[in-house]
């Protein structure tokens, strides 16, 4: 029988498994259609004007006639050379170091190029770009200006600066002569910061005043002047990435010259441009989709900050379009290990694009392999594939020509390109949302503080202390290595930082801020304004990091073991971290050389690491900036606990001490002899999710969240009475059991009392048992019984239409307060373990409301669940890993949200559930283990996520312009969408948006810094009808258990509570006054104006916690004349026997009426 | 009604016959006080089948916190003015919090539902409630002196006194409740719904 069972248990299995699975590749099938018809709107919205292509063509044939009638030269050796040039208006563009008059034998000529267009004009692969595309001209020099050893030793660097030199004069000349100087502008500049090659760009004058047939200054076109080396002119061999071409002299005869690998690639590439356009025309040719996913690549890599510039001076180079189809091209004729083909030719734009980044994303090329091709053309057999031995390096090596692809592609940014194409994949293989935008519309690069995790900005004094260090490590090997002390500098840093946090990052990037690469064409090199004397060619160094969110706050970095002779790896962590470096005995018994680090409230580890090893390895005079970060992290209330300051915005501790004082008071009501057995009792409040504003800290009973609220089941009984009043009392019956046997049996530890709650609108009769445990802590206990439910729905189905809507507002209430909220803690309790920064973000987030007084008006979960859509549905960003990025993507997500059109719909699942469960699918498709369905079944299927859309529209339906309810926020726990959004007034919503784009749009116009993150916390009072200032009588800070880093510790514990009072009743004396004040206001004038105040007094009231204020909006429709009514529910004055107008000044006096003991000022409009 | 507005003409009676009874409002430190203000009370003599209901005068717009005794304070003075007297017995349905909008326990009893008809029938709509007489003699001396009053001259309009809570009445929202009366409230409901329970089966 056994086996029959489970025979059929596997067949079930099997079909659910087969039936998933169709479903999938359906979904897939049918995510692949919209993509497609997303991709062509995206693809003719990018094509370029063929108007603008046809007036540009117009100028470059007249320039092709202008080329032409360059003089050829006579060859000149260096002093003629340079006397040439003397006093006149072109600079040769003479790469570092400039050659010697002594020692430089070799001659320099000019003969005419041969013209040639490359690169995606040519390709026709462009698109167009608001800040306009380049054309790239090829002037090839002639192949009798050199000689066989010119590839050495910079010489033929040397030629083609003197070639470009004497072309740009000339140049200059003919345009002057043609009078198309008058809108043209020519400059030098690096082609992809290079600074190996200096090219010369074309520009016309950003202005309309010059009328003239050729200016194609409204196509935003510039033209790129590149000079080429002709083909295969030198021994390809002889430059290969691992053979050294500058020979310099040096003491030590044994060891070998390093590689130039850098050097040889420049070489290298400038002979081979046209090779590869034909490479690429031809798989062009072959390939219908080509263009377009070229275009797709191109689009996603811009939206990435990546580029074909050289990634060794910093920035996220080495990868751009032109290195995406060079990939592509090689994966379509194969790129397998046994060079099978990855791509076919058949395939469509979408098919090649996923392709290329699957193999991106799931291929290494840089340790483990590399893939290696062919690209003459002429050679029939050439398959490309992949090898297995890698070079720590990314490769993807050109047997024809020598040269590896990715030369400009660094190690750590080969990583983050990894990572993005990993992320993307993910996306791809998403089949329930549609993440096209997120593919290719978002731009990720605009904002470092979105992008990364943390910024640190190294600056240099202006004495030019820090250069000095820095140029005495520059020795000339490694010149020779890394040609530039910039690029010499980068390589310096990330290696550092790399060694240093190891697995407390992920990911970095080293950017040179200010970093020039255009000049005027009388200079030799970009003009460097760092600081007087400076020779560093930027502003200032900005490191950015993406956190290991599991790693970046450990205190410990764990070197090598300890050994009686010294190991390799612990000299080298010795003299890494020098003092820092200490031996460690750790649990396991071993001996460890390690580094210890302490935690603080203000900042992450990382940021006491990166100055100590910058000023270690780099510089000591370097100052170390991260601002930003500290001024976020102080933001965050400073709970009045041990050590506090000394505790990471990670740390879990406080909220694990109320868990822990919970457990121990849900035993003793577990074992308690009632009349009904109790099923559960389940924390539903904001600590036991790690969200409360406030840390929890005992005794502070003035935090108004002090009070968790906890809800209690029995087990089932058909005894409860079937009236909701009855029903009530009868609960209340229970809980003062419980209250008896409580004071009974624990009366010396625990205290209790009964309060009245109002959390259920027209139920006036709900107690609930608030209970104080030793440990400090407050719990509210409310019961929950399987006859609720039905009551409340009872009640909608017996009301007066008129009364309804109030009635369904109550059960919402009602569903959301009892039902929901255990589902609602207890998904947020389990996916926060994964999402370390959840906690603190949602944190601040909630002060930054609270301090534009909204937090009354929204509900917690609401805020926690807009506070989640940066987390669980990160893309095209990460998950963030600081408080200030979390934060941030909050506020840009808000500012973004079109919530009349558009619903939130959350997936509250872990990261890596959804993450591998996408991987597994992508590449085996067909087997789906039980793990995988497992997983499956939590993420959110098309069919929820349909349906949750299908509610969406529903609702719009009858609510179009969202004046009802604004935010539609569904998970799989609230597919409604409604349950905690209804009720916020109109006004609050748009408030709330319109703080978030004003937010937003300070930050990008003025950038982050002191003062605009002060501006970010100001509540903007100005913009009310008015606003009266409170102030109460007790200072309720400290008792809502906050001080500030500030503040003498000793001095503030002693007026911190540190039991409860004898009296329970003298607790109210503790609590905040203006709340209640602000919510009998909001209930009297509910239908004509909406009040609001900071709701955390403690936090937001003034340096003791003792200010408040209360805002008054009046709704707009009770702003001008209206007709007399019994039922308009408005305090009027007349107008006219017909009219009445709202008695402002009336409403006035009984605000000061009511609120007369705590009014200290009014301020009217 | 500001001293501007004053000079205009003054509204003594809406056109659906309320009247309007204008009070002038106490000064507060707070606000500026460059001229007096007033507040608005409507009234009319309310008509309806109820027995419940009968002598009552239907007012709109009560200021804050207006109770039985406020109502009845300022009633009196005006009569008095007026050489009349009227007895109140009762202010029906000032629920000024709309704490009473909807009654849940009717709602959800099949109980009580011999009730049901009547009460959820009686709907008065916010920011308005009865004023219910002794009878009719007093119900009609009080309107005959709130007619008069309505077009008083400005100086004979009486202030206002509001019932201010303090900061007390604000912190005893957060005070325990007694238990002993909770156990007592418990019981005699609980009890009462059992027999009400009996009786219906």
């Amino acid at each position: 029988d056994e086996e029959t069972t489970h025979k059929s248990k596997n067949v079930s299995g099997s079909t659910a498994a087969y039936d998933i699975h169709v479903a999938r590749e359906t979904a897939e099938l049918f995510q692949s259609n919209i993509f497609k018809l997303q991709i062509d709107e995206l693809v003719e919205q990018v094509k370029l004007n063929d108007k603008h292509v046809l007036k540009v063509e117009k100028f470059l044939h007249r320039f092709y006639d202008l080329i032409q009638q360059i003089p050829d030269w006579e060859e000149k050796n260096i002093t003629e050379t340079l006397s040439y040039f003397k006093g006149k208006s072109v600079s040769i563009p003479f790469v570092d170091p400039k050659p010697a008059v002594a020692s430089t034998n070799y001659k320099f000529n000019y003969k005419a190029p041969e013209v040639s267009l490359i690169g995606s004009f040519a390709l026709k692969t462009g698109i167009y770009q608001p800040q306009g595309s380049s054309i790239d001209v090829l002037l090839t020099m002639p192949k009798e200006l050199f000689e066989k050893k010119d590839f050495l030793n910079l010489r033929c660097l040397h030629k083609r600066s003197v070639y470009l030199a004497y072309f740009t004069y000339h140049l200059k000349d003919l345009l002057a002569k043609d009078k198309l100087d008058e809108f043209l502008t020519i400059e030098y500049s690096y082609l992809h910061d290079d600074p190996l090659l200096p090219i010369l760009t074309l520009k016309c004058k950003a202005s309309d005043e010059y009328k003239h047939e050729l200016n194609f200054y409204k196509t935003k076109f510039s033209i790129n002047l590149i000079i080429g080396f002709p083909y295969k002119i030198f021994e390809s061999k002889k430059l290969l990435p691992n053979k050294n071409c500058i020979r310099i002299a040096k003491e030590d005869n044994d060891t070998p010259l390093p590689a130039t690998s850098l050097y040889n690639y420049s070489v290298l590439s400038a002979s081979a441009y046209e090779s590869y356009l034909k490479y690429l025309y031809k798989c062009k040719k072959q390939t219908e989709a080509f263009r377009e996913a070229s275009i797709l690549g191109r689009l996603w890599l811009q939206q990435r900050g990546f580029s074909s510039k050289i990634s060794q001076s910093g920035g996220l180079g080495g990868f751009g379009t032109f290195e995406f189809s060079i990939l592509m091209t090689v994966l379509l004729n194969g790129g397998g290990e046994n060079g099978n083909k990855i791509l076919l030719h058949g395939f469509s734009s979408y098919q090649l694009f996923k392709g290329v980044i699957k193999y991106l994303a799931t291929m290494d090329i840089c340790t483990e392999g590399h893939l290696q091709f062919h690209s003459d053309i002429t050679y029939t057999a050439a398959v490309s594939k992949y090898v297995r031995e890698g070079f720590q390096t990314p490769t993807i090596f050109d047997k024809s020509t020598k040269i590896n692809i990715l030369s400009k592609l660094s190690v750590s940014n080969y990583n983050i390109l990894k990572f993005y194409a990993k992320e993307t994949l993910s996306m791809l293989n998403d089949v329930v949302q549609d993440r096209f935008s997120n593919i290719f519309l978002t731009n990720i690069g605009r904002s470092d503080q979105l992008k990364y995790d943390l910024c640190y900005d190294l600056k240099f004094p202006t004495n030019g202390s820090a250069e000095s260090d820095i140029i005495s490590k520059f020795t000339a090997t490694e010149r020779i290595k890394y040609i530039t002390i910039e690029n010499f500098l980068v390589h310096k840093i990330i290696s550092v930082i790399k060694y240093a946090l190891s697995d407390r990052i992920t990911n970095l990037e080293v950017q040179l801020v200010g970093h020039r690469s255009t000049f005027a064409t009388n200079k030799r090199k970009p003009l460097i304004t760092m600081s007087p004397g400076s020779q560093f060619n930027f502003d200032h160094i900005r490191i950015k990091l993406l956190i290991n969110q599991e790693e970046s706050e450990k205190l410990i970095t764990k070197g090598p073991l300890h050994s009686e002779q010294a190991s390799h790896a612990s000299v080298l962590f010795k003299s890494f971290w020098g003092p820092k470096s200490s031996l460690r005995r750790f649990k396991d018994g071993s001996i460890n050389h390690c580094c210890l680090w302490t935690t603080s409230s203000s900042e992450p580890v990382i940021s006491s690491i990166v100055p100590f090893i910058i000023s270690r390895h780099i510089s000591e005079a370097i100052h170390v900036d991260n601002i930003i970060t500290k001024k976020f992290q102080n933001l965050l209330p400073l709970p009045n606990l041990a050590a506090s300051s000394k505790t990471s915005v990670l740390n879990m501790t406080s909220f694990f001490n109320i868990k822990k004082s919970f457990d121990d008071l849900y035993k003793i009501i577990f074992r308690m002899k009632l009349p009904l057995s109790v099923k559960s009792i389940l924390p539903v409040d904001t600590s036991f999710r790690y969200t409360s504003l406030c840390q929890p800290v005992p005794f502070a009973y003035s935090d108004p969240k002090f009070f968790q609220n906890i809800i209690l089941e029995f087990e089932t009984s058909q005894k409860w009475p079937d009236e909701i009043t009855s029903l009530e009392k009868a609960k209340t019956a229970f809980l003062l059991k419980i209250e008896e046997q409580l004071t009974s049996e624990h009366g010396t530890k625990y205290k209790s009392f009964f309060a009245r709650d109002e959390s259920i609108p027209f139920n006036l009769d709900v107690t609930t048992l608030n209970i104080l445990t030793p440990e400090g802590y407050g719990f509210k206990f409310r019961i929950l019984t399987e006859r609720d439910e039905v009551l409340y729905l009872r009640a909608i189905s017996n009301a007066r239409k008129e009364a309804t809507p109030a009635l369904e507002n109550t059960f919402l209430e009602f569903t959301s307060t009892y039902l929901a909220s255990i589902r609602h803690t207890r998904t947020i309790e389990n996916i926060s373990h994964s999402y370390q920064f959840y906690s603190p973000v949602v944190r601040l987030f909630k002060k930054w409301l609270d301090c534009h007084l909204l937090m009354g008006h929204l509900k917690d979960e609401l805020i926690e669940l807009i506070a989640m859509k940066p987390f669980t549905d990160h893309y095209p960003y990460c998950i963030p890993g600081s408080v200030e990025n979390g934060f941030l993507k909050i506020l840009k997500f808000i500012a973004q949200w079109n919530w009349k059109d558009e619903p939130l719909i959350l997936d509250l699942v872990k990261p890596d559930a959804a993450y591998e469960d996408q991987m597994e699918v992508s590449i085996g498709g067909s087997e789906i283990n039980s793990e995988t369905m497992k997983k499956l079944s939590e993420k959110l299927t098309l069919a929820q996520y349909k349906a949750i859309q299908s509610n969406f529209r529903n609702l719009r339906k009858d609510d179009p312009n969202g004046i009802h309810l604004q935010f539609f926020v569904a998970s799989k726990n609230d597919p409604s969408g409604i349950l905690y959004s209804s009720n916020i007034p109109l006004a609050i919503a748009t408030r709330l948006t319109a703080l978030a784009k004003v937010a937003v749009n300070l930050i990008q116009t003025h950038g982050l810094n002191s003062q605009t993150i002060d501006l970010l916390f100001a509540p903007g009072l100005k913009d009310y009808d008015f606003v009266v200032h409170l102030k109460v009588p007790n200072k309720l800070k400290i008792s809502s258990g906050i001080i500030t880093q500030s503040e003498f510790k000793n001095l503030t514990n002693i007026d911190a509570p540190s039991s409860f009072p004898t009296d329970l009743n003298e607790l109210s004396q503790k609590m905040d006054p203006t709340y209640q004040l602000v919510k009998y206001l909001n209930m009297k004038y509910k239908n004509t104006m909406i009040f609001s105040s900071h709701k955390y007094i403690g936090v937001n009231g003034g340096t003791y916690g003792n200010e408040n204020v209360i805002t008054g909006l009046i709704k707009p429709l009770y702003k001008k004349q209206m007709k007399f009514k019994v039922n308009m529910d408005c305090n009027t004055k007349p107008v006219d026997a017909e009219s009445v107008i709202l008695n402002k000044e009336s409403i006035y006096h009984e605000i000061a009426a009511f609120s007369s003991d705590l009014i200290v000022k009014f301020d009217l409009d | 009604m500001s001293d501007t507005e004053q000079k205009t003409k003054r509204v003594t009676t809406m056109k659906n016959g309320f009247i309007v009874i204008p009070f002038k409002l106490p000064s507060f430190d707070v606000l500026p006080s460059k001229h007096s203000c007033y507040h608005y009370l409507f009234a009319k003599k309310h008509e309806s089948n109820n027995e419940n209901e009968q002598n009552c005068l239907f007012v709109m717009n009560l200021p804050l916190l207006t109770n039985l005794d406020s109502i009845k304070s300022i009633t009196s003075q005006i009569c008095e003015k007026y050489d009349t007297v009227s007895h109140i017995e009762n202010l029906m349905y000032n629920d000024e919090f709309g704490l009473n909008e909807v009654d849940l326990s009717v709602l959800t009893s099949d109980l009580m539902a011999e009730n049901q008809d009547i009460i959820e029938k009686r709907f008065t709509p916010r920011n308005t409630a009865l004023v219910k007489f002794v009878d009719k003699s007093s119900l009609n001396n009080c309107l005959n002196a709130l007619k008069k009053y309505s077009t008083a001259s400005k100086s004979d309009i009486f202030e206002w006194k509001y019932n201010s809570p303090s900061i007390e009445t604000f912190i005893n929202f957060y005070r325990p409740l007694d238990v002993e009366y909770l156990k007592e409230d418990v019981h005699t409901h609980l009890s009462l719904f059992e027999q009400r329970e009996q009786q219906a089966q």
